[in-house]
């Protein structure tokens, strides 16, 4: 399918959304509407790569040395990840 | 006006709280005070209704002017400033003082409480040798049961519903009172009472007491119990947290700071105390197992 956005731009995260790393796992709160979401080991670590790195493109690259997987594969999981994260309100992906 | 000792607050009240411990110097300031029936207004501003199980109207959350109001339909209005602990109760025409008092106690404090900055969480817990075991869950959990049955075999009681949690992570004991299920009363050695289906509350003595805070040890997070599956399984981090999330007491929903600032709390204590996920058969016959299990999580 194909994406939304371009993965030459990077996200910003809302400063209305706070995380918290425990145990590997992240626990993610929307303050605009009080909403959580829980993330597990491989989420947290999309989320680390993501909110660092000065593009989608640049965390795909990253994940993909750091699970040893197809970038490709990387690629759909993490349109499907930053598009979730979008819908509800926790990054926005940055203008070019 | 008396003093009581509860939440690790000094409550003053016009009215004597039987239930409570009396304590002239005790902790921060509290107060109750009973006034007249309340009055219909329409200049409260709702931001939270929650329903009893059969749909009625339980709980409104609103604001009155500046205030906060609490209406526990067809029990009393209570009033008190965000993050103020000096309540004014306004009864429901007929409602029972008793009524009033323990809706106070049992669902009112606690969440003045967590406005003010703390956090309290839906839970029971009890002092052991090795500190404050915590029981979370939903209502019906059976978290009260659990806690009963550890003061029935020599623990000593913090909290039986809503467990304060201070920042040096220590359980501060709520107030000295079981309420337990018609059917759960034997754990106590009380004998059931048959014809009612109301929680029946019961004192413990005064030796089955704490009356000041204990260190946190261990939290378990009630869940329903699946055949076949340990009683007893470490929760994920998210789902530890997750769960600490879920049964906090808030007060107003609209509250940014006050969800960040308890949001960042649970995440310390879900790292420091990582939980436990407790999934026993609810049946009285097993408590006594379902403790040894406990117990050995807890060496």
């Amino acid at each position: 399918m194909p994406s939304a956005f371009s993965f030459a731009r990077r996200v910003a995260v809302s400063p209305e959304t706070l995380i918290r790393v425990v145990d590997g796992e992240s626990v993610i709160l929307n303050l605009k509407n009080e909403s959580y979401y829980g993330l597990n080991d491989v989420g947290t670590a999309f989320w680390a790569r993501l909110s660092t790195s000065p593009t989608i493109a640049a965390a795909c690259e990253l994940l993909a040395r750091e699970f040893d997987a197809p970038p490709d594969r990387i690629r759909q999981d993490m349109q499907e990840f930053v598009e979730a994260l979008a819908q509800r309100g926790l990054i926005a992906v940055a203008c070019e | 006006m008396p003093r009581y000792a509860v939440f690790g607050l000094s409550l003053a009240s016009d009215i004597e709280f039987p239930e409570l411990t009396p304590a002239a110097e005790y902790g921060a300031p509290a107060a109750f005070r009973l006034r007249a029936p309340a009055c219909p207004s329409s200049r409260n501003r709702w931001v939270l209704e929650i329903p009893r199980e059969n749909g009625a109207p339980w709980l409104s959350v609103g604001r009155a002017g500046d205030a906060m109001l609490l209406r526990f339909h067809g029990v009393a209005d209570f009033h008190f400033a965000h993050g103020g602990l000096d309540v004014e109760a306004r009864p429901a025409p007929g409602a029972s003082i008793d009524d009033v008092r323990w809706h106070f106690l049992d669902h009112v404090l606690p969440r003045a409480l967590a406005a003010s900055g703390r956090t309290v969480l839906h839970a029971s817990a009890v002092e052991t040798d090795r500190g404050a075991l915590v029981f979370v869950g939903e209502s019906g959990s059976g978290k009260s049961t659990l806690a009963a049955s550890f003061c029935a075999a020599g623990a000593r009681l913090l909290s039986d519903d809503g467990v304060l949690i201070d920042t040096e992570m220590r359980v501060v004991p709520a107030y000295p009172v079981h309420r337990l299920w018609p059917a759960a009363l034997p754990v106590l050695g009380s004998a059931s009472v048959l014809d009612s289906k109301e929680k029946q509350r019961r004192a413990p003595s005064a030796s089955a007491w704490r009356t000041s805070s204990v260190p946190l040890f261990r939290v378990f997070v009630l869940a329903p119990h699946i055949p076949g599956r340990e009683w007893i399984e470490r929760a994920s981090g998210a789902e530890a947290m997750l769960a600490l999330v879920r049964q906090a007491y808030r007060l107003d929903p609209t509250d940014r700071d006050r969800a960040g600032a308890e949001f960042r709390f649970l995440g310390q204590l879900s790292a420091a105390f990582p939980a436990l996920i407790l999934a026993h058969p609810r049946t009285l016959a097993d408590l006594q197992s379902v403790q040894i299990k406990i117990c050995e999580f807890s060496s």
